[in-house]
């Protein structure tokens, strides 16, 4: 089945669901933006390039109900 | 060059959701500035949901890893944001359940003020004018009055302030209605308040 691209992930389109800003808000806006380390982004990115493509698992997925099991039969 | 140079920022504005289809078709690149995209705001709430930044930097890892492996199977109508921080609440949860072993509600800090938590007592390699010494202390004051708070009204507060989530971005990370959302957050502003003058 196939998914209109907005429909998935429909991201940011979201209308301004913000509450009047006080005080509290504007102190806590002071509040310092944690970075992660650069070199966490580069393991993290290293690591993902070590996984299958996702899209493989969907392509091979498609076609496991014309799979044929055999449990009987030794390994091939 | 400059071809190269208008995809690349052409690729940089595209929507969450045309990153994640290039991503399942095999664009690293698509993944990568999803990662980039994300990886300060999910840090700054993991990081100030557990006090903790070596354990923030795991976790921050452990949702992208998700993310990529999770995917094909996102077919719903939630965006892609709101459950980048719905995995990283839940992994958050999951870590201070384990290391604690101890019912939630008793995850409310002590209020003891010899004891800082690990990301008050993070060192600044800075030199410490008074300017610094003062945003410090603010920075703080304000992480300490998050941690007053209630479980419940404490992820409201910080996928806002830490997470930058809208309302109805929260209502959809916490499985909650946005109007709740917004009524926790209410409710949890007189509690920092009263943490803060405290």
């Amino acid at each position: 089945m196939q998914y209109p691209l907005r429909a998935l992930f429909s991201n940011d389109i979201l209308p301004d669901d913000s509450l009047p800003c006080d005080e509290l808000d504007e102190l806590f806006s002071q509040l310092e933006q944690l970075e992660p380390p650069p070199s966490l982004i580069a393991r993290i990115l290293s690591s993902i390039s070590q996984l299958p493509q996702p899209g493989q698992r969907i392509a091979w997925g498609k076609f496991d109900n014309l799979v044929v099991r055999r449990e009987d039969y030794p390994p091939c | 060059m400059q071809m190269r140079e208008r995809t690349r920022i052409q690729t940089s504005e595209m929507s969450d959701g045309i990153l994640a289809q290039r991503s399942i078709a095999g664009d690293q690149r698509a993944f990568e500035i999803l990662v980039q995209r994300y990886s300060t705001p999910l840090f700054n709430f993991i990081c100030r949901f557990l006090s903790d930044y070596d354990q923030a930097c795991d976790i921050l890892q452990q949702v992208f890893v998700q993310l990529y492996i999770s995917l094909p199977n996102l077919r719903t109508s939630d965006p892609l944001k709101a459950w980048m921080f719905q995995v990283a609440r839940n992994r958050c949860l999951d870590e201070l359940r384990r290391k604690h072993a101890i019912h939630f509600s008793e995850l409310e800090p002590a209020n003891d003020d010899d004891e800082l938590s690990p990301l008050a007592t993070m060192p600044d390699t800075d030199p410490l004018p008074e300017e610094l010494a003062e945003r410090r202390d603010l920075q703080q004051c304000l992480q300490k009055a998050i941690q007053t708070l209630p479980p419940k009204f404490r992820s409201v507060v910080l996928l806002r302030y830490a997470g930058q989530l809208s309302f109805s971005e929260i209502g959809q990370a916490l499985d909650m209605p946005e109007a709740t959302a917004k009524t926790y957050f209410q409710r949890a502003k007189p509690l920092l308040r009263a943490a803060l003058t405290a």
